[in-house]
């Protein structure tokens, strides 16, 4: 990926003193010891996470675009957060190679911009197939950009025969009605550029929360195995193999980071593997079935990319669950292996 | 080879239960019933003062093993598994790594189509059915030399299952043909090497070898002692290597075998507790392990301790000839196994398949049907098809005319011989197949004769040339003249007239004297059969 970008010249600057959330466990990037990420707009609320530092950056014009990955939200979560664009590509356009991989059937590198001209330039840098990453897609990436057109060349109604599906799920109990009025706001809006848009229903909506956590948990907990200290990372020295391993992890690996863990760990074991992994699988594929059967009938779906505002720094530390509630609106896209644009108006 | 290998079992020193040895020689397998003649016979043996093996006489011989064996093959590719890492033994440690076989994060596995290949030709020469889709799992545990904290292996979709392997046994251990049941071969990697030093407070990890491909062999329970577990693993071997997809060496790790033994009284279908045995580094070593562990097993059974036979991993000791535990299991090991997200699946397409099963070579099985059926005994089968470079040897040397019998003959007998003193491989020997078909077509068409021939052939063996030159150079052309021959039996007649007397007289013994010094005269040319012929006319003539 950085070669893919050093190859259309474009500037790689590390992230400056921006927490990368551990691990991307983080939907509020707050679980560090350092420093705590702000979100640019009122630095008494989250940024948003994982990618949250990312996020911050370009709405704080530190840079003008940032890379993140989205395994459930990682990406559009926090660009929402921090009024931004944030985009997830189809899972396989952009190669994992050199991610640290979290949910390796989920992951997928996304990119922020202010614009989403911007954020599409990035994007076509850094896409294409890579022979190192086997799940990455054969598929050629067509020139876009020069589908790009500027504002002034537009007619009055550009997004004429554009469907679009607002999820009717997305607009019901459990959303602030804040929220419901901003996303309301947004498709009269797109109605007004030209497009017919209805709302559709996708009944399996709600199960994807259940089915990201069990799947995402228990592949990371499979790929977080290999920091065990034994090749690099701290060691704690210990009489029996066991408790080397053991203590180096315990010491090495923050408390929300363990809990997926033992989380995803308890999901694979034998006799929970039927009822938890396999199950959860079996439902993403309804899911993703019922996603491909709405976009057969329009062209793009729209919903909230969060159920709320950025909440304040501190306010969801002691209730992971409704942190993780949060993600409700992203984690289907991943599950389905669908590209999706946070776009904030 | 492994009839090789058998002999030299044979003579152990360190003999715990000689009794079973006597009694493969002499064709009897130990844990099948034994009619009660040589039971007795047995009882007469002195054996050793150990209180266990006096026990020996006293047990039932109504059990029967149950053993199963668990191989893993490791693949001759060019590079590992999941990345383009090149793999030799004993290169220097951590020499040949990346960060995908070294797990460091954000590697990825990209499957070697090889592997895929490899498997396929396996998974056929096997009788096997293929799984046209199947896919890739983690295996997930942790040790020190498995980097990722899984293995990448195949769980409920193996590439191959239910095929199966057909076996010659060796005469001296009863002959016998014998199918052996496969379960499943599937794909997976390799773990790296850990050395543990002296002091034992620190061990070191060697990568070298973590993500080599592997493909492990499971059998159906089918053997039932030792001996047929050997040639099962003696005949895996020479599968690999026919197939061109390992060098199958046990010594140096790239075939590997566990065993699983298990007893139970001859009638009952339930199994009993099965036992697993490690550390096996030769086919001869498998086969004592086997038949060791079968006799304690049994003793158990026999003091009513069937209970003490637990399920656990038990080690051969190959100084004390013995198993030991090694560890107890402490019920089965959780992998928590589940589909790897990482690899596509793996999908085969009809025609993929018909060109891997078009381009197999003929198989050691095929080889020992066909010389069969080319009237050679079982020994000569056996010994002539099992390597796959003497079977090439002689069939070259068919195909330039000799017949089966002739050419057999001599490769297992002078050619052998010569081979083991010398310790050479038939690819070494300076003799081509071409001239020992000549050399055969030229004593049958009575150029010369089978002494001389033998003589021809240590030169060609040792020096390589060809029949027609050292015939003509030393003048080794047999003699079928009668005329000339007769001028010779007629020259020593005269010159031996004693010896005539004798002969004469009754001495009948003598005719072979006069063969002799006729032989010398000819140099070793006269054609033996003639020279008799001629030879008994003129001492049995009145004149």
């Amino acid at each position: 990926m950085n070669q893919k970008a050093r190859d259309t010249n474009l500037m790689v600057q590390k992230q400056k003193m921006n927490n990368v959330a551990e691990i991307t466990c983080s939907a509020s990037n707050l679980d560090e010891e350092d420093e705590v990420t702000a979100n640019p707009w009122d630095v008494s609320r989250v940024p948003g996470g994982s990618s949250g530092g990312s996020a911050a950056a370009v709405s704080a014009r530190q840079c003008v675009v940032s890379l993140g990955s989205d395994t459930g939200e990682s990406v559009r979560q926090p660009a929402s957060f921090c009024g931004v664009v944030g985009l997830k590509p189809t899972y396989g356009r952009v190669s994992r190679f050199g991610l640290m991989a979290y949910a390796s059937s989920l992951d997928a590198i996304g990119c922020f911009g202010s614009s989403v001209a911007d954020t599409g330039i990035l994007l076509h840098a850094i896409a294409g197939h890579d022979r190192f990453d086997a799940t990455s897609s054969k598929q050629e990436v067509p020139n876009f950009l020069s589908h790009f057109d500027s504002a002034s060349s537009l007619e009055s109604k550009p997004l004429k025969g554009l469907r679009v599906g607002l999820i009717r799920e997305t607009i019901e109990d459990g959303v602030d009605a804040g929220v419901v009025s901003a996303i309301r706001a947004a498709a009269s809006h797109f109605e007004e550029l030209g497009c017919s848009l209805n709302e559709v229903s996708l009944p399996s909506f709600s199960l994807g929360l259940p089915v990201y956590y069990v799947l995402a948990l228990s592949e990371s907990s499979s790929n977080l195995s290999r920091y065990d200290g034994i090749r690099y990372g701290n060691q704690v020295h210990a009489d029996e193999l066991d408790s080397l391993y053991g203590d180096s992890r315990a010491k090495g690996l923050g408390s929300e980071v363990k809990m997926r863990i033992l989380m995803g760990t308890y999901a694979l074991s034998a006799g929970y593997y039927d009822a938890y992994y396999k199950r959860a699988q079996q439902v993403r594929t309804i899911i993703r079935n019922s996603f491909k059967e709405a976009l057969n009938q329009y062209d793009i779906l729209i919903s909230p990319a969060a159920p709320s505002v950025a909440y304040k720094i501190g306010e969801k530390k002691n209730d992971p669950l409704a942190m993780y509630a949060g993600d409700i609106m992203t984690v289907n896209v991943n599950l389905a292996g669908l590209p999706a644009l946070e776009n904030s108006f | 080879m492994s009839y090789t290998m058998f002999r030299t079992f044979q003579v152990h020193p360190f003999l715990l239960y000689p009794t079973s040895i006597l009694k493969r020689r002499n064709g009897f397998l130990y844990s099948t019933t034994i009619p009660k003649a040589t039971q007795s016979s047995q009882t007469e043996t002195k054996v050793s003062t150990s209180s266990q093996s006096k026990n020996l006489y006293k047990i039932p011989k109504d059990y029967e093993a149950v053993i199963g064996i668990e191989t893993h093959v490791q693949l001759s590719t060019l590079t590992k598994a999941f990345c383009n890492c090149p793999y030799s033994y004993g290169s220097f440690p951590n020499s040949s790594i990346c960060p995908v076989c070294m797990g460091l994060p954000g590697a990825l596995p990209v499957l070697n189509n090889k592997v895929i290949e490899f498997a396929v030709k396996l998974g056929l020469a096997l009788n096997c059915n293929l799984a046209f889709n199947s896919k890739f799992d983690r295996k997930q545990y942790f040790y020190p030399d498995l980097p990722k904290g899984y293995q990448i292996s195949q769980f409920d979709v193996p590439i191959a299952a239910s095929g199966f392997l057909d076996v010659d046994i060796p005469l001296e251990f009863g002959g016998g043909h014998k199918r052996f049941g496969i379960t499943r071969v599937h794909m997976e990697e390799d773990a790296g090497k850990l050395m543990h030093t002296e002091k034992g407070n620190y061990s070191q990890v060697d990568l070298n070898r973590a993500g080599v491909p592997l493909l492990e062999i499971v059998s159906e329970p089918d053997m039932r002692n030792g001996i047929e577990a050997a040639e099962y693993a003696a005949e895996i071997q020479r599968l690999v290597r026919y197939l061109g997809v390992s060098n199958g060496n046990m010594q140096e790790g790239s075939l590997r075998c566990d065993v699983n033994v298990s007893v139970r009284p001859i009638g009952q279908s339930k199994f009993g507790t099965k036992v697993e045995v490690k550390n096996l580094n030769s086919f001869s070593s498998m086969s004592r392990a086997i038949d060791f562990e079968i006799s304690r097993q049994v003793l158990l059974h026999s003091q009513g301790q069937e209970d003490q036979i637990v399920q656990e991993t038990r080690l051969w000791e190959e100084g004390s000839q013995r198993t030991i535990t090694m560890r107890k299991k402490e019920g089965l090991a959780d992998y928590r196994y589940f589909p790897e997200p990482d690899l596509p699946s793996v999908i085969l397409s009809q025609e993929y398949v018909d060109g891997i099963q078009t381009s197999l070579p003929e198989l050691p099985e095929e080889k020992r049907r066909r010389y069969e059926k080319m009237g050679l005994g079982m020994q000569d089968v056996i010994f002539l098809a099992n390597d796959k470079n003497i079977a090439e040897f002689f069939d070259a040397t068919l195909a330039k005319g000799a017949d089966a019998k002739s050419a057999a003959n001599w490769i297992m007998s002078d050619i052998a011989a010569f081979m083991k003193n010398e310790k050479l491989t038939i690819n070494d020997i300076k003799l081509t197949p071409e001239e020992l078909s000549e050399l055969i077509a030229s004593i049958k068409g009575g150029i010369i004769s089978g002494k001389i021939g033998k003589e021809i052939l240590f030169e060609l063996l040792a020096k390589g040339g060809s029949v027609k030159e050292i015939i003509e150079k030393k003048d080794l052309v047999q003699i079928t003249d009668p005329v000339e021959i007769e001028k010779m039996v007629v020259k020593v007649i005269e010159e031996n007239p004693k010896q005539l007397e004798q002969y004469r007289g009754g001495k009948t013994k003598l005719q072979g004297y006069f063969a002799g010094q006729v032989m010398k005269a000819s140099k070793g040319k006269a054609n033996p059969g003639l020279l008799n012929k001629i030879l008994l006319e003129k001492l049995n003539s009145t004149t």
